[in-house]
């Protein structure tokens, strides 16, 4: 493995919202609204659902590698899964995401920097996914934080 | 399963006020069932969430839930109390891992209202997650309010 810091092509699909994909991930999440527990009637239940706040966070499973962009590098040998912690996400939302809609999504590794720290040296992989409609409007933005424990002095 | 906070009343942004907070929810205890529902539709088949015997052999003392698991039930607890289409952002940081068994206390309070650009009324809120044992498991922060 190299020690510079790796580079990652930037992927687009398009990521259809399902209303039944909608349903199970807010029952998974444990939505509090009863309704979507009662039915999965989209004639009883509302027939347009608002995407659950995380859904954005699957769209990989659309993508053409169908894992997270930090699972692609680890199996090409870019990093080291079993170094590897979750930094943390963001979610921005600049229009509601509902059932129906259809989103175009580029995601990308955005940023690669390290940090030296007392335990060793900590490279961070900033990774971003914009939907955007179809006709290019942004919707949402989602950045996912890895962290890899560089070997050092711990091994 | 406790579920102490079923359907909160929505609020308004514009009611908001700095030290406003969000109805505390009580959920708990989590299954291994909840987090295979969530692989399942997620599609985060990581093995540190249901192979017992491969955390073990790793170290850690059992199954931990996945960490979007926990944010997506922040999430769905914010949409509940202030409309989904209300929440401009959410960020997490995960803290400490939720364990099988661990009861969580999802609260938040506004930090900042402010007008966007736009003249929309918004309020930033800090988040967290906690162990019914006392350990914040979770850290986080939202935006609420109308899109520009």
């Amino acid at each position: 493995m190299s020690d510079g810091p790796p580079t990652l092509e930037a992927v687009n699909f398009t990521f259809p919202i399902e209303w039944g994909k909608c349903r199970e991930v807010a029952l998974a999440l444990l939505d509090p609204d009863p309704a979507l527990a009662q039915s999965d009637d989209p004639g009883v239940v509302a027939s347009v659902l608002p995407a659950p706040v995380i859904l954005p966070a699957c769209s990989f499973r659309y993508g053409p590698q169908n894992v997270p962009p930090i699972v692609t590098m680890s199996e090409r040998g870019m990093v080291d899964r079993s170094r590897l912690l979750q930094g943390g996400l963001e979610f921005e939302f600049y229009q509601p995401i509902k059932s129906g809609d259809t989103l175009a999504v580029t995601e990308r590794l955005s940023k690669t920097y390290d940090k030296k720290t007392s335990k060793g040296v900590l490279r961070f992989f900033e990774f971003e996914a914009a939907f955007r409609t179809l006709d290019g409007e942004l919707v949402c933005t989602v950045t996912t934080t890895n962290i890899e424990r560089r070997p050092g002095e711990d091994g | 399963m406790v579920d102490e906070v079923s359907n909160p009343p929505r609020v308004k942004v514009t009611d908001l006020n700095v030290g406003s907070t969000m109805p505390e929810r009580r959920i708990g205890p989590i299954t291994q069932e909840h987090l295979i529902r969530y692989a399942g539709a997620m599609g985060d088949f990581n093995p540190f969430h249901y192979d017992a015997e491969l955390v073990r052999s790793r170290g850690f003392k059992g199954i931990f839930a996945q960490g979007l698991f926990t944010a997506g039930i922040l999430g769905q607890t914010l949409a509940a109390w202030a409309g989904q289409h209300l929440i401009r952002k959410l960020g997490v940081r995960f803290a400490e891992p939720v364990w099988l068994g661990d009861n969580l206390i999802i609260s938040a309070v506004v930090t900042r209202t402010y007008s966007s650009d736009h003249g929309k009324a918004r309020a930033e809120l800090d988040c967290m997650v906690s162990s019914g044992d006392g350990r914040q498991v979770l850290k986080g922060y939202a935006t609420v309010g109308e899109a520009d």
